[in-house]
């Protein structure tokens, strides 16, 4: 976007020319202290566009991987992860480009979808298999289970497959209001939520959609599900969840927990794979969908003490020594003389990522869900004291940009 | 390459510009276009039914059926 501008790289693909000044470019930014380059097969921007990493040819991805090899750089992507076969396809690709160009690869998430049981099992066959023909493809196992929030404010993930709630939602919000009132638009809205292509790999049922969060709270209405409110209302849960977005002028929030990723006993044995990585944690994106923070304590709260899948000793390793390792960073990762005094203190006994909460804090308009960590008792960045549970943020800035393993 | 690393899905990726029917009319030279085209739909339904109707040139489209399972 740097070298061809927000329109041109939003809707062509880069000629030779713009290609060697993204190398260029590129290579300032390894020098500066990048780690490598990250990319998506699948996002949409602001404006609903393919990201302008889509728009490129393979020839320009081999290209910008020549400089990350040339680095000793990592490339990292996001993939189809929803389906079985377009993500093997993905995975043969940074295997390839794993090779040529000898760097690690890694893509975002490894994802358990409940809709392809055995998609995670096909992926890993296909990650073993191409690891080993000397391919380095880490996949990031996302640590969260899937919990989505939605509204009619403006089209999401939920609404992918669903073209009628997608075109409503995207409408400037004069318009929406008087569209959904119109009976014909509503039974057609109703009817496509009875049967519809599942996104991503998610199983969702409106019906479970439950009140998550409301501009004005109304204890009537909290936490209860569509299925329940249509019922009272004697209306289609389709209709409930329009007319509570229409009486609360769309200043209100719907909650659909577990409809994916969320088989811990399954997703706890893959973590214990050698060539499994924890990843995926998104942290601080999606704002008002779900928050992402505190996957690193749900991996002690969830998959330590509850399911037992990992040892302490080994979810520690996860999270600190195998990353360090797939992300080619020089000394870090272990307690050890001339590594980076980076330690968490934490008690092991409550560690846990907190609930979600919906808070008013943008600079702007908005809000976001935030969680409240439980357990981390300090933080000490390169040898100085940059968290404590009482005392709050220092103000020492110790951290340090780290380096990546020589070539 | 090595039989094990062969693909295991024949597939393409779209050329700058491509929609369905260019794919349609290079990959399948001589056949009825509208039936390529709904059977490459078939077989790639995250790219038909995507919000954003737009084929990119990182996409991958299948140009044969899954796998029975």
């Amino acid at each position: 976007m740097w070298v061809m501008g927000a329109e041109r790289s939003r809707n062509h693909a880069a000629t030779p020319d713009e290609v060697k000044q993204m190398q260029a470019l590129l290579k300032q930014c390894l020098d500066a202290g990048s780690i490598g380059m990250s990319g998506s097969w699948v996002d949409i921007d602001h404006e609903r566009h393919p990201v302008p990493a889509r728009l490129a040819e393979h020839s320009e991805l081999e290209a910008l991987c020549e400089t990350l090899g040339e680095n000793n750089a990592i490339l990292q992507m996001v993939p189809e992860f929803w389906d079985a076969d377009i993500l093997r396809v993905r995975i043969d690709q940074l295997a390839d480009i794993s090779r040529k160009y000898n760097i690690s690869t890694t893509f975002s998430p490894l994802f358990d979808s409940n809709a392809w049981p055995n998609l995670v099992y096909l992926a890993m066959d296909r990650i073993r298999l191409q690891s080993a023909h000397g391919a380095r493809v880490t996949p990031q196992m996302q640590i969260r289970p899937i919990d989505l929030s939605f509204d009619l404010t403006q089209p999401n993930s939920t609404f992918a497959t669903l073209p009628g709630w997608w075109a409503a939602t995207i409408l400037p919000v004069a318009e929406k209001r008087e569209k959904l009132k119109d009976p014909e638009l509503r039974k057609s809205l109703c009817t496509q939520l009875e049967s519809f292509m599942q996104p991503i790999g998610l199983q969702i049922d409106f019906r479970d959609a439950y009140v998550k969060r409301m501009g004005k709270p109304d204890a009537k209405l909290m936490n209860r599900s569509m299925r329940d409110i249509a019922a009272e209302r004697n209306c289609h849960f389709g209709e409930a969840i329009i007319d509570l977005a229409l009486e609360h002028d769309f200043d209100i929030s719907f909650g659909l927990d577990a409809i994916g990723h969320n088989n811990s006993p399954k997703i706890g044995q893959l973590m214990l794979d050698p060539l499994v990585g924890l990843g995926a944690g998104d942290g601080g994106a999606h704002v008002s969908n779900f928050a992402t923070y505190g996957d690193t304590s749900l991996l002690f709260s969830e998959y330590v003490r509850k399911q037992h899948s990992l040892s302490l000793e080994y979810a520690v390793r996860k999270l600190t020594h195998d990353i360090a390792v797939v992300w080619n960073v020089k000394s870090r990762g272990l307690l050890r003389p001339g590594f980076a005094a980076d330690v968490v203190i934490f008690d092991a006994n409550t560690m846990d990522r907190g609930v979600e909460i919906p808070v008013d804090d943008l600079p702007a308009s908005g809000w976001r869900y935030v969680r409240r960590n439980a357990g981390v008792k300090q933080v000490i960045v390169n040898g100085a004291l940059a968290y404590d549970v009482d005392a709050g943020y220092s103000d020492k800035k110790a951290g340090a940009i780290t380096e990546r393993v020589a070539v | 390459m090595n039989d094990a690393l062969k693909p295991l899905r024949k597939y393409i990726q779209p050329k700058i510009g491509d929609n369905w029917e260019t794919i349609a009319a290079r990959e399948f030279p001589g056949q009825p276009q509208d039936k390529v085209i709904e059977n490459l739909k078939s077989w790639n339904l995250f790219l038909a039914f995507r919000p954003t109707p737009m084929i990119t040139p990182s996409d991958i489209m299948f140009v044969e059926p899954p796998a029975q399972q």
